[in-house]
C-alpha cells in the first residue's frame, strides 16, 4: 500500500505533461472498465505504447479502474442490454455481427458493449478533468504542503525513503 | 517535429510487437490444458463418471487439435472404462472461427476400446445408468406376480362390497319388521283366556243336559252359536298361522342363503382381486418384462441426457431482460447471419470401435446443438461383422431435431448370431436361468414429440434355459423345470408404445403357447388359495352379525309355537259330545 501510493504520487509529482498522465488514465479506464482480454484492448496496449504516455499511471489506472468495474457490471450488463436491443441499431448490429473483426471483439457481449460505450463516452471529459485536476495540484496543493510541518514530518518518514528512492518512470 | 517527438515512441512498437508474441506463446502453450480440461468436462458431465485425457496437442497447419487417450470411466464399475479412445484428431475450419464458429469438417476417431481396465478406479458422479429409479420401478410393476398377503386380503375385503353384510341388514331389517307385526297380530287374535270362555261355556251346557234334558234342547241356539264362534276363531287363528308359516319360511330360507353367501363373496373377490391368468401376464411378460423394461429406463436415460445437446435453448428478449448473468460475463445477443451457421458443428465423424481384435466402423454426421440452423438432422451409422460374441451389426439412425418443438428420433438395429451371455430372467415365482443361445434380433424404435414406440423381434437359437427352484412353492415347479429344459429356442415380439413418462409393454413368443396351460394352471391355484383366505377372513368377520341375526330369526318360533296351541285347543273343543 506504501509503495503503490508512492508511486502515485511519483507520478503526480513527475515533470511529465499533465496530459501525457490524464491520457494514460483515460486508457486505463478502457482497459479497466471493459473485460482485460478482449480485443480491442491490444489496440489500448499498441496506443499506450506507441504514444508517449505515462506507463505508471497507466497500470496504477488500470488496477483502480479493473476494481470499479467489478461493482459496475450490472450497469454495464443493463446498458449493453440496451443498446444491443434497440430497434434502431438493429440493422447497424446486424452488419457487425456479419463482420469477423466485430464477432472476435464479441462486441454482442452485454457487459463489453456496456462497458466499452461507458468507458469511450467518459473518456474525453476524464481526460480533461483529470488533466486540470493535474495542474491545479501541481501549482497550489504541492507547493502549499510543502510549506506546512506536516509536509516536514513526512519527509522524515520510512514512506518518504520509499518514495524518494523509486526510480522515475514516464 | 517537436510535437511528434513529444507524443511519439518509436519503440513502443518494438515493445507492443514483444508483448504480442509473448502472449501468442502463452496461448499456444497454455491452450491445450484448457482444451484438454474442457474435453474432461463435458464428457464428465454426459456420462457421470471422471473422464481422463492424457494429452491434447495444438497443431497450427492445419488448425487443429490432436487428443491422445480419452478414458471414460465405467459408472457401473469404476475400475474400467466404460470407453478408451487412442486418438481423436480434427481440423478446424479458421475462416469460420474468425467467426466465432467451431467447425469440424471431419474428426477421425480411432482406436475406441469398450471395457478397458483403469490404472486407478475413477470417480462416480451421479446415478449409474444401469440402475432403476423408484418411478421407473412402478412401470415394471406389469410383470410382477401378486404376492397374497394378509394386506392384500384385508385391502380386497374393504375394496369389495360384500353382499353379505348387505343381505344381514336387510333379513335383520325383515326379522324386525315381522317380528313386530306378529307380535301385534297375535295379541289380536283368540286367546288362551277367550278359549276358556268357551270351555266354560261348554261345560255349562254339559251340566245342563245332565240335569233336564228337556231345558237342554231349548238351549240347540246358543250351542249353535258356541260352535259357529269356535269355528270361526278356529278358522281365523289357522289362517293366520299359514300367514306366518309362509313368513317363517321366507325368513329361513334368506337365513340359509345368508349363512351361505360369505362362500360366495370369497369367491367373488378372487374373482375380481386375486390372480387371474390375464393379471399373471404372458410367461413372455414373466420372463423377459423386466429386463425389457429396464433396458427402455436405460435408453429414455441416455436420451434425456442427448437431447439437451441437440437443442439450443434460445432465450427471448424478455428473457434476457430477466436473466441475471454471472458477474463479468454477460449475456451474447445474437443477430440475423447472413451466411447461418451453427456455432457448433462437427459435419463428419469416423470412428473405429475395436472390440475382441476386430474393428466396429462408423459414421456420425452433422453434430450439432444448432440443427434448426443446418437444416440437417445428425445422422449414424455403425456397423460390423465377426465381433466375437456378434458374427454381424448394424445400428443406424437420425436425431432429426430440425424442428425443436417437435423433434423426431429414429433408431435402427440389427442384430445377428449374438451369444446371449447367461442371464437371470423372471420373477421370483418363476426364476429362470438363460444360461446360453444365440439371438438375431431386429430393434426399431422412434421417439417423435413425446411419443415412443418401439418394435422389437427377433429369434433365439441353441438355447440353454433352467429353472433355478421350484416355481414359488406351487406344484408347477417340476413341470416347469421340465418344460424349460427341453427349450432349444425360441421367437419373440416385443412393442413399447406410449409416452417416455407413461408407456406400455407388451411381450409375445412361442413360450407362451408353450405354457399357456401352465400359466393358466398358476393361475388356478393362486386363486383358490386367495379364495380360501378370504373366505376365512370373512367367515371370522361376520361371525358375530349372523349369530345375531340367527338369534333374531329364533324369536319368532315362539310365536309359531303360540298359535300352534290356541289352534289345538280351539280343535279340541270342536270335539266336545256337546256338539
Amino acid at each position: 500500500m506504501l509503495y503503490l501510493m508512492a508511486r502515485i504520487l511519483n507520478v503526480l509529482n513527475s515533470e511529465q505533461d499533465p496530459s501525457q498522465i490524464s491520457l494514460a488514465f483515460c486508457f486505463s479506464m478502457i482497459a479497466g472498465l471493459t473485460p482485460l482480454m478482449s480485443p480491442h484492448n491490444l489496440i489500448v496496449l499498441f496506443l499506450v505504447l506507441f504514444l508517449r504516455v505515462n506507463l505508471t499511471a497507466f497500470l496504477i489506472g488500470l488496477a483502480i479502474f479493473s476494481g470499479i468495474a467489478y461493482l459496475l457490471d450490472p450497469l454495464f450488463h443493463i446498458t449493453g442490454l440496451a443498446l444491443l436491443s434497440a430497434e434502431p441499431l438493429e440493422g447497424l448490429w446486424t452488419r457487425m455481427y456479419n463482420m469477423p473483426a466485430f464477432r472476435i471483439e464479441r462486441f454482442n457481449n452485454t457487459i463489453v458493449m456496456g462497458s466499452l460505450v461507458f468507458s469511450l463516452i467518459l473518456f474525453v471529459p476524464v481526460f480533461f478533468l483529470s488533466r486540470a485536476g493535474i495542474v491545479k495540484y501541481r501549482a497550489r496543493f504541492l507547493a502549499w504542503m510543502n510549506k506546512t510541518k506536516l509536509a516536514q514530518v513526512i519527509k522524515a518518514s520510512t514512506f518518504y525513503k520509499v518514495y524518494t528512492s523509486l526510480p522515475f518512470r514516464g | 517535429m517537436k510535437i511528434m517527438k513529444k507524443w511519439i515512441r518509436w519503440e513502443g512498437i518494438l515493445a507492443f510487437i514483444v508483448i504480442a508474441i509473448l502472449l501468442a506463446f502463452f496461448w499456444i502453450v497454455l491452450v491445450d490444458g484448457y482444451v484438454r480440461r474442457g474435453i474432461e468436462r463435458t464428457i464428465a458431465f454426459l456420462v457421470g463418471a471422471e473422464v481422463n485425457v492424457d494429452d491434447a496437442d495444438l497443431t497450427l497447419s492445419p488448425f487443429g487439435f490432436v487428443v491422445t487417450r480419452i478414458q471414460v470411466t465405467s459408472p457401473e464399475n469404476p475400475e474400467v472404462n466404460a470407453v478408451e479412445v487412442q486418438r481423436v484428431a480434427f481440423t478446424l475450419d479458421t475462416a469460420r472461427l474468425l467467426m466465432r464458429k467451431t467447425v469440424i469438417e471431419s474428426m477421425g476417431i480411432e482406436g475406441v476400446a469398450l471395457g478397458t481396465p483403469r490404472d486407478r478406479p475413477g470417480r462416480v458422479y451421479r446415478q449409474r445408468a444401469g440402475e432403476v429409479s423408484p418411478e421407473s420401478q412402478k412401470r415394471l410393476l406389469w410383470f410382477a406376480v401378486p404376492d397374497i398377503g394378509r394386506e392384500d386380503i384385508r385391502r380386497a375385503l374393504e375394496s369389495a362390497n360384500l353382499e353379505t353384510l348387505k343381505s344381514i341388514r336387510a333379513l335383520n331389517q325383515e326379522i324386525e319388521s315381522r317380528n313386530s307385526f306378529w307380535n301385534r297380530r297375535i295379541d289380536e287374535l283368540p286367546d288362551q283366556e277367550r278359549l276358556r270362555e268357551y270351555q266354560d261355556r261348554i261345560a255349562q251346557l254339559r251340566e245342563a243336559r245332565e240335569r233336564d234334558i228337556r231345558a237342554f234342547l231349548l238351549k240347540a241356539g246358543e250351542i249353535r252359536d258356541l260352535y259357529s264362534d269356535i269355528t270361526s276363531d278356529l278358522g281365523l287363528l289357522r289362517s293366520s298361522y299359514e300367514q306366518f308359516s309362509e313368513d317363517y319360511r321366507t325368513i329361513n330360507t334368506r337365513l340359509s342363503e345368508v349363512v351361505n353367501q360369505p362362500a360366495q363373496d370369497a369367491r367373488r373377490i378372487a374373482r375380481k382381486y386375486g390372480p387371474s391368468p390375464e393379471g399373471i401376464g404372458n410367461i413372455s411378460g414373466l420372463l423377459f418384462g423386466e429386463q425389457l423394461g429396464t433396458w427402455v429406463e436405460l435408453s429414455l436415460r441416455w436420451h434425456a441426457r442427448i437431447s439437451p445437446m441437440l437443442d439450443r435453448g434460445a432465450l427471448t428478449e424478455e428473457e434476457q431482460r430477466e436473466l441475471r448473468p454471472p458477474r463479468s460475463e454477460g449475456i451474447d445477443v445474437r443477430f440475423r447471419e447472413y451466411a447461418p451457421m451453427p456455432d457448433f458443428l462437427i459435419r463428419r465423424a469416423a470412428a473405429s470401435v475395436i472390440t475382441r481384435g476386430r474393428t466396429l466402423q462408423g459414421t456420425l454426421q452433422n453434430i450439432t446443438p444448432d440443427q434448426d440452423i443446418l437444416r440437417l438432422p445428425l445422422t449414424f451409422i455403425f456397423s460390423g461383422d465377426n465381433l466375437g460374441s456378434l458374427a454381424e451389426i448394424r445400428l443406424d439412425g437420425t436425431l432429426d431435431h430440425i424442428n425443436p418443438l417437435e423433434p423426431r428420433d429414429t433408431v435402427r438395429l440389427g442384430v445377428k448370431g449374438y451369444c446371449i451371455p447367461p442371464m437371470e430372467l423372471g420373477p421370483e415365482i418363476l426364476p429362470v436361468t438363460l444360461k446360453e443361445g444365440i439371438l438375431d434380433t431386429g430393434l426399431e424404435a422412434v421417439l417423435s414429440a413425446g411419443s415412443l414406440s418401439a418394435d422389437l423381434s427377433g429369434a433365439a437359437r441353441e438355447v440353454s434355459m433352467l429353472v433355478r427352484r421350484g416355481g414359488g412353492g406351487t406344484d408347477l415347479g417340476a413341470a416347469l423345470a421340465d418344460a424349460f429344459s427341453g427349450i432349444t429356442g425360441f421367437s419373440f415380439d416385443a412393442r413399447v408404445s406410449g409416452s417416455p413418462e407413461d408407456y406400455g409393454i407388451s411381450i409375445s413368443s412361442s413360450h407362451d403357447q408353450v405354457f399357456q396351460g401352465m400359466i393358466a394352471s398358476l393361475a388356478r391355484d393362486l386363486s383358490a388359495k386367495f379364495e380360501a383366505q378370504a373366505r376365512a377372513r370373512l367367515e371370522q368377520t361376520l361371525k358375530e352379525p349372523l349369530d345375531s341375526l340367527k338369534t333374531r330369526a329364533g324369536s319368532l318360533d315362539k310365536i309359531g309355537e303360540e298359535l300352534q296351541e290356541r289352534i289345538v285347543s280351539a280343535e279340541a273343543l270342536l270335539k266336545d259330545s256337546i256338539f
